[in-house]
């Protein structure tokens, strides 16, 4: 729907709403290019800064852009929703990703849209949580147990938005425990509207934000844009604790990607011992320029690629070899579609299954037969 | 007649030029052009009409500037973003926080538009994890397409 030109724009008008300049441009794509990497918002308010959009092709983007921006709206005043009824019962929360990190970031909750809501708790007020949303009529998704290690729970709503229960920020799988450098000692709140909520504190955030766009490959612009906002917005961001947290939670390079990215992407510009870690960092400069060539060549990584992306966001080699080891498991792993066109991966399975279910009683029948 | 803009369940973004209204009330979101964010910045319950238009014909080079601020009115009232004539603006401090801005970047001034949706709240949408879980069950069919062929 959208060419590498579109992509170009994009990131034109993400500078130029960084910098306050007017140099933002409309390109025939721009509006699915947008929405595709969540920053419809920016690029509308980008536009419309200095000018009215009057034009046909104009009023098209304007109308793509305003159902994102709507959307993020409904998201934001359900979040407000949510995180009162949550302090009502006083249990303690963090809202991620989301409106939350929106309004954090680029001021605005219509700057940036979001799939769902993500709203962190600590483990032992799971079970409480989980019963006010059944009141509310949320109902929980089925478990994807594709992923290693749970941390959080879908809920579905008929009526609203899709909502993540987490009780760790990351799946253990990506080896980046933040929430062990004691991020509810730090938590922040941001104003939504009328009500004040909370969030993460900004390095936090900064942490929480590379690595969730790493887990993702950093495929949507609106993840490096994060960083790039958030680096040039922020104020009083403490680079120093960010590092030595990233090195607690292992998740150094996942950082040095994300800021490279926001510098190469966004020209923004990071403190020089920052910048001085990246140059040092060899993987991280390569991550990051295979990242910016993904993006605007609109190309998936395939599969040894995958591994290798992968590998190259740890610095530990403790978690290599744990990558490595569960990157066989799931090529070695059958699923439900393996077992279905190979049927002899059944005839080997059924025995393990039923001495799983019946013990050895399964085998005194056919004994007795034979 | 003194329009007064409806603070209560509204939540309003500034889009550069623009504005940006959501109603959780009604979980509409109603997007204002430029003249139609200016008046309804205006709507402070104590300023006419015609006092508005005054003001906007300062601004711009437009003629007909009651005209744009009446179709402005009626189109806000329309959209429920109005409260009645008859109620009294309670206090400054309860109006909306909005910022003064040059509306008339071009110095021409543009018919007032409001434009209004109802707010996809459903759970159309889905988290990047979902759509990646999706581009594999895609990837599953195109290969067992690709084999009963």
């Amino acid at each position: 729907l959208f060419s590498p030109n579109d992509v170009r724009a994009l990131i034109e008008c993400c500078r130029a709403d960084l910098s306050g300049r007017s140099e933002a441009k409309l390109t025939p794509a721009l509006g699915p290019c947008a929405i595709h990497h969540g920053l419809g918002g920016v690029a509308l308010r980008s536009l419309l800064t200095t000018r009215e959009l009057v034009s046909t092709e104009a009023l098209e983007f304007k109308q793509l852009t305003f159902q994102t921006v709507a959307e993020s709206m409904a998201r934001a005043e359900e979040l407000r929703t949510l995180t009162q009824i949550l302090s009502d019962q006083r249990i303690a929360y963090i809202a991620l990703k989301g409106p939350a990190l929106a309004q954090v970031v680029y001021g605005s909750v219509a700057a940036r849209s979001s799939c769902d809501l993500d709203i962190l708790v600590r483990p032992e007020s799971i079970p409480i949580a989980d019963r006010l949303l059944q009141e509310l009529g949320y109902v929980v998704e089925p478990e994807d147990t594709s992923q290693s290690g749970r941390y959080h729970v879908a809920y579905g709503h008929p009526k609203k938005t899709t909502l993540e229960l987490h009780w760790r920020l990351n799946s253990q799988r990506e080896r980046a425990p933040i929430e062990q450098t004691g991020i509810w000692n730090r938590t922040r709140g941001v104003w939504l509207g009328s009500l004040e909520i909370r969030t993460l504190g900004l390095e936090d955030t900064l942490l929480h934000s590379c690595v969730h766009g790493y887990k993702h490959r950093w495929t949507r612009l609106k993840w490096s844009a994060d960083i790039a906002y958030l680096v040039r917005r922020a104020k009083g961001l403490d680079w120093d604790a960010v590092v030595a947290r990233a090195d607690i939670a292992g998740c150094r390079r996942m950082l040095l990607v994300g800021v490279n990215l926001a510098r190469m992407l966004f020209d923004v510009s990071a403190p020089a011992e920052i910048v001085r870690l990246i140059s040092r960092d060899n993987p991280a400069e390569i991550v990051s320029k295979q990242v910016c060539n993904a993006l605007l060549e609109r190309r998936l990584l395939n599969p040894r690629e995958d591994l290798l992306f992968d590998l190259r966001g740890r610095e530990r080699v403790g978690d290599h070899a744990i990558l490595f080891a569960q990157t066989l498991q799931r090529i070695f792993r059958f699923t439900n579609q393996d077992e279905r066109s190979f049927w002899l991966a059944r005839a080997f399975r059924r025995p393990v299954r039923l001495y799983r279910t019946y013990g050895v009683s399964w085998v005194k029948p056919w004994l007795r037969m034979s | 007649m003194k329009p007064l803009a409806r603070i209560e369940h509204i939540v309003v973004e500034d889009l550069g030029v623009e504005y940006v209204v959501y109603d959780s009330r009604s979980k509409m979101a109603h997007s204002l052009n430029s003249t139609a964010s200016w008046v309804w910045q205006h709507c402070d319950g104590n300023t006419t009409i015609e006092e508005m238009a005054d003001l906007l014909q300062g601004q711009s080079e437009n003629a007909d500037a009651l005209d744009a601020v009446r179709q402005a009115v009626q189109q806000l009232r329309n959209a429920d973003l109005l409260v009645e004539p008859t109620a009294a603006w309670a206090s400054t401090e309860g109006g909306p926080q909005l910022t003064r801005r040059s509306v008339m970047a071009a110095g021409a001034l543009a018919a007032p538009v409001v434009g209004s949706i109802l707010a996809p709240t459903a759970a159309s949408a889905k988290s990047n994890d979902d759509f990646e879980k999706d581009k594999d069950k895609d990837k599953d069919k195109d290969k067992a397409k690709d084999k009963d062929k």
